[in-house]
């Protein structure tokens, strides 16, 4: 599993998860706050990576 | 001129539950800090305890297959020092590794930086989980 990007995936899952059931209870909320952060850490990982992708470094 | 307080002043702290007691408090959080999520399930909140367990048991063990490093104890050096205690944060599953050698880490393995990341976020949500503990048990929390 060398992949950055599914990485990045595995890594926003499980760390969204233990945020959700740390911050909410109730499934519902449980759900929404995860899928909110995770959305999150995806779309500002590649928005980050974008950025950064003219830097010779 | 003296200072006196408020007669009907609200109090802060409303507990949402029964509070623990300091034993039970004292001990869910030591076993939190040893193995993610048991200071929950001795709570009886049973949902959180796989949860947490599955979650910081997987990224730590990803951590450690993809050549991740596993810092050893020590304050000289000031880095090396947060990291080793950000990723001895995980307890017992950092320490168990830790004395049979494991994750010597590669710094030349193409995922060795996405690795020590997993390590330290591991024993770093651990610690945020035995706040999460904590609070439970003192009753402010469900």
């Amino acid at each position: 599993m060398k992949n950055h990007f599914t990485l990045m995936i595995i890594f926003s899952i499980l760390t969204s998860l233990v945020l959700a059931f740390v911050a909410k209870s109730g499934a519902r909320e449980r759900m929404r706050y995860f899928l909110v952060l995770l959305c999150s850490f995806i779309v500002l990982s590649v928005v980050a990576g974008w950025l950064m992708y003219p830097f010779p470094f | 001129m003296e200072t006196q307080p408020l007669q009907d002043a609200p109090s802060e702290f409303h507990p949402v539950n029964a509070p623990a007691g300091a034993f039970r408090t004292l001990v869910a959080c030591i076993a939190g800090a040893s193995i993610p999520g048991l200071g929950h399930a001795l709570l009886g909140k049973w949902d959180r305890a796989i949860v947490f367990f599955g979650s910081i048991s997987v990224m730590f063990v990803l951590g450690i297959q993809l050549q991740g490093r596993l810092f050893e104890p020590g304050f000289a050096d000031f880095f090396s020092a947060l990291k080793f205690i950000g990723q001895a944060g995980s307890g017992l599953l950092y320490w168990i590794p830790w004395f049979r050698g494991l994750g010597p880490g590669d710094p030349t393995a193409y995922t060795y930086d996405y690795a020590n990341v997993f390590i330290y976020v591991a024993g770093l949500l651990n610690m945020l989980v035995i706040v999460d503990v904590f609070d439970i048990a003192m009753g402010r929390k469900q």
